[in-house]
């Protein structure tokens, strides 16, 4: 089941909604364990069987780990915690990477072991990437076991992030699991959070989409230079309001139901450099291999050669956790390579350049990266890559490029201010700052503004739940704000959610073009 | 005391998003519980999903086709309350982008609505085989039926002959250069052009706004180019009693884009002769060559010929003295039926009338149902067969109903992606 869909918005949620907040609080892990394995199970029933299995396979290590460190037994705890990493990689490598592994070793050795074609379980390497991680936090140290074993149900197949993420570290959500506080204040935050999500999904991504299936079925002899950078901007806007808007969703959701996600993205597209991106880009994943990958090889504390060996590990698993195929694996090494001479050597004079240089820089070779993670085939996201550069049969610009220049200015135009933290900033003036102003009437302006009520949402939030109240009242050190405005920013919050939901609803009831793009994930 | 009241102000905020999201979730949910079950769309002119049944059977099927839980997504969407609206809404929100084309469709000038067939979309292989299948069949028939009594008439759509309405940089396919190889490869005589007669009228109402069919006057003119060509007498358009058929149609691209526009009209070029017209070998037989009734249903183009058929049989009767009207009863007209057949077996033994004497065969598309009525009266029999509906082999229709001529018509998106014209090798 996809977020996106007629069959979560007006059947799943609210049906978990009425069922959770009608139930008292000691059932609700319960309720959410099912509800997810519901949700999960719409889309392929077989697999829940999978799930469950994660579920009492990690619960148990979890329990033996702990058992051992309060034994004294620190190597018996090791122990289990490598078993349970076993177990866990051999049903990833089982289910997505076997497949590939045995047309590798045909391709080799001319053998014909024939494929299992296995369909992958949807959201496989999120939840056993988090159940991973629960583990180590126990042995760690860093998270008390769980001893309920439908709340640790509810963790590793919690429906918000179980298909598209954020990976939920054990640790982030331990304390949540066990005592939670669902109000008002955070409700309303993940109903903005969720509505930017959707909107990010449903009005942006999947209109810019379209621009990026049609230049991609071009002839790639055939395709203008301007068409093929068109195609590949539109691309990459996709990935980004796609994959973020899903990460939008699943925090919104989150906070609904009480909990609090980190962070996945934070406007990627603006950074300087590569380094800078990857800190930016599906936080989650980046955090996770290097908390339990990169640091454990030694991080950077060790010598130079050894260094260079860990990035190469974390890049070629980053790389082949995104899809089992070389194009991925091509695409993990390249950004390796790019962040090795940062590190050792570019990164000093990106720093003294203008902003513009680097920030084209980077831009130019995230976007050149993005062909061949669209792009399956090597050869023809080499010949992509070509008529971004060489102009071909079809030249610079041909009327195709004009056509579709035409069509998709104005939401590029809105997808490029929306990358950025401007809408953001201006919200912030706009809506709790300076005085008010009344709000733009253009329809779109009002989607690229989504940041713009997550922020007022986020400053809300801070404003109103206890446990952040130092902090607010650290930030409200500016002048107090007056009444009206907050009256103010309260109805344009609210017009901002009617309209993100009414017009996102009416593309997915006429969804033509909705695809969910982390099945190879 | 500021602060304290700057957080009830936000909790009161807060509690109001909370309530209006709350309200649209659980308002669409129960308003879809409550809103009418429909069997079809007709806007969409498709039937729509009903609620699946369950079984465990069904949630386990390995066929995404049968599955419950695709089934019951289907039903979901289509069943979406108010659904025609957000479509509707969505078409909007799309115009506001600045998109000139959706689902298929540009948005041209003057409120027109006009099929968009992008010349990266065509298939070429699919093009050269149609192009050399034309040809082939015409050149084979030519032989057995003699020069001059076969003819391709591949007809340009809006899209070209409407092309200053269309958006600007379109990448349409070239139907001009495709008319243009047809004319040379053909054999000689044998291609109709309707082009200069249909640019000459380019500013009257001869394409539909809101459908991807001519209008019966821009079937005219097509008439025009095939007597003009064919060397049958010229009537002109007044020597039709013409009459308004409905001024409520909304065609086919209106369906795809669900937003309000003005409705074309349906006009009706009548050459008061008597026909009689049997649908796919019903035996049973109407009169006229009119469906007056289905100007009732949501496609008004139906009532020329009755809309898409696998094969129509129109028979000329012979015009009884003056009072004669066509509310005379089926058995006389099956009587008539009999002489007709009986005489289309002796064709041209006698003189006089021999052009009444011919029989048309007409392989078609829909382009064909608002043209034939201009010419029927040239003919004594015109069969008129659709390659989508009908299976049987050309050469034995020719030998059963003793065709004399031929005529292949299409439009021209539809000749060069037409699936179905492997048929013209049998």
């Amino acid at each position: 089941m996809v977020f996106s869909s007629p069959i979560f918005l007006i059947r799943f949620l609210p049906a978990v909604l009425l069922i959770y907040f009608a139930a008292p609080r000691m059932l609700r892990n319960a309720i959410l364990f099912v509800a997810s394995l519901i949700f999960y199970a719409w889309g392929e029933p077989v697999y829940v069987v999978l799930m469950i299995f994660s579920t009492v396979v990690d619960y148990t290590h979890g329990m033996l780990v702990d058992a051992s460190l309060k034994a004294g037994n620190r190597k018996r705890a090791k122990y289990f915690v490598m078993e349970s990493m076993v177990i866990n990689l051999a049903l990833l490598g089982f289910f997505k990477y076997a497949d590939f592994l045995i047309g590798n070793v045909n391709a080799v050795f001319g053998s014909s072991i024939p494929l299992l074609h296995l369909a992958l379980p949807i959201g496989i390497s999120f939840y056993t990437f988090q159940t991973m991680s629960y583990t180590v936090d126990v042995y760690r140290g860093q998270a008390k076991v769980q001893r309920n074993i439908i709340s640790f149900g509810a963790y590793v197949a919690l429906f918000p992030q179980l298909i598209a993420g954020p990976i939920v570290q054990y640790k982030t959500v331990a304390e949540e699991l066990n005592s939670r506080r669902e109000n008002s204040d955070l409700f309303a935050s993940g109903v903005m959070k969720f509505m930017c999500g959707f909107g990010k999904k449903v009005l942006l991504a999947n209109n810019i989409g379209m621009l990026w299936d049609t230049v991609s079925a071009m002839a790639p002899g055939e395709t203008s230079v301007l068409a093929a950078w068109l195609g590949i901007t539109a691309y990459c806007f996709q990935m980004y309001f796609d994959f973020s808007g899903y990460s939008d969703m699943a925090i919104g959701l989150g906070r609904m139901f009480g909990f609090h996600f980190l962070e996945n993205f934070n406007y990627p597209y603006m950074s300087k450099s590569i380094t800078e991106f990857w800190r930016r880009w599906h936080i989650s994943l980046g955090s996770w291999f290097r908390e339990y990958v990169y640091i454990p090889l030694g991080g950077n504390r060790v010598s130079l050669p050894k260094q260079v060996r860990n990035i190469a590990v974390v890049w070629l698993l980053t790389g082949i956790w995104h899809g089992a195929n070389w194009n991925f694996v091509l695409w993990g090494v390249y950004f390796g390579v790019f962040l090795v001479i940062e590190k050792f050597f570019l990164g000093k004079y990106l720093k003294r350049l203008p902003v513009v240089v680097s920030h084209i820089y980077t831009l130019l070779i995230v976007w050149v990266s993005f062909v061949f993670f669209g792009i399956e085939d090597l050869s023809r996201a080499g010949q992509y890559i070509r008529s971004m550069f060489v102009p071909g049969e079809a030249g610079f610009v041909d009327v195709q490029a004009m056509y579709l220049l035409r069509n998709y200015a104005v939401i590029l135009a809105v997808l490029a201010v929306g990358a950025t933290d401007l809408p953001r900033r201006l919200a912030q003036r706009l809506l709790v700052g300076a005085a008010g102003m009344a709000e733009d009437g253009n329809a779109y302006a009002g989607t690229a503004q989504r940041t713009v009520a997550e922020s007022v949402a986020d400053k809300s939030l801070q404003a109103g739940s206890g446990n952040v109240a130092d902090k607010a009242a650290q930030e409200r050190s500016t002048p107090p704000v007056s009444r009206g405005r907050l009256v103010f920013a309260a109805v344009a919050r609210t017009a901002y959610l009617v309209f993100v939901f009414i017009t996102a609803v009416a593309y997915v009831v006429d969804a033509t073009y909705n695809p969910f793009l982390y099945f190879r994930f | 005391m500021e602060e304290q009241n700057q957080n009830s102000e936000n909790r009161i905020g807060n509690r109001v998003i909370v309530a209006v999201f709350l309200l649209l979730v659980f308002g669409l949910t129960i308003a879809g519980f409550f809103s009418p079950v429909r069997a079809r769309s007709e806007s969409e002119n498709r039937n729509l999903a009903q609620k699946p049944v369950f079984s465990w059977e069904a949630l386990f099927t390995k066929d995404e086709q049968k599955r419950f839980t695709v089934l019951y997504e289907d039903y979901l969407s289509d069943q979406f309350v108010a659904r025609d609206a957000w479509i509707g809404l969505k078409t909007r929100a799309e115009r506001l982008l600045g998109k000139t084309d959706i689902n298929g469709v540009y948005f041209a000038e003057d409120g027109y609505l006009i099929t968009k067939t992008d010349a990266s979309a065509v298939d070429k292989e699919r093009e050269e085989k149609n192009i050399a299948r034309l040809v082939e069949f015409v050149e084979k028939y030519q032989e057995s039926l003699g020069d001059g009594h076969v003819h391709a008439m591949i007809v340009p759509t809006a899209a070209y002959v409407l092309a200053e309405k269309m958006p600007p940089f379109t990448s349409e396919y070239n139907q001009g250069a495709l008319l243009d190889r047809l004319g040379e490869e053909l054999p000689q005589g044998s291609f109709i052009d309707a082009r200069e007669e249909l640019l000459a009228h380019a500013k009257e109402y001869i394409y539909y706004r809101t459908d991807h069919h001519q209008t019966a006057l821009g079937a005219y003119y097509d008439y025009r180019a095939w007597a003009k060509a064919t060397g049958h007498v010229l009537r002109e358009l007044s020597d039709y009693e013409m009459s308004v058929g409905s001024e409520e149609f909304y065609g086919t691209l209106y369906s795809k884009i669900n937003l309000p526009m003005r409705a074309d009209t349906v006009t009706i070029y009548d050459d008061g002769k008597l026909y009689r017209v049997e649908y796919d070998m019903s035996g049973k037989p109407r009169t006229g060559l009119f469906a007056k009734e289905r100007l009732e249903e949501k496609d008004k183009y139906m009532v020329y010929l009755d809309g898409n058929h696998a094969m129509v049989d129109i028979v000329q009767q012979a015009q009884k003295d003056g009072a004669q009207t066509d509310t005379t009863g089926q058995a006389q007209l099956v009587d008539a039926q009999k002489d007709a057949a009986g005489q289309a077996q002796h064709d041209g033994a006698q003189g006089g009338v021999a052009e009444q004497r011919r029989t048309l065969l007409v392989i078609k598309d829909s382009y064909a149902h608002t043209f034939v009525p201009f010419l029927a009266q040239d003919y004594e029999r015109v069969i008129m067969i659709d390659f989508r509906y009908s299976k049987m082999p050309v050469s034995m229709i020719v030998q059963q109903y003793g065709v004399t001529d031929i005529l292949v018509m299409y439009n021209a998106t539809n000749f060069v992606e037409d699936e179905n014209l492997y048929q013209l090798e049998r």
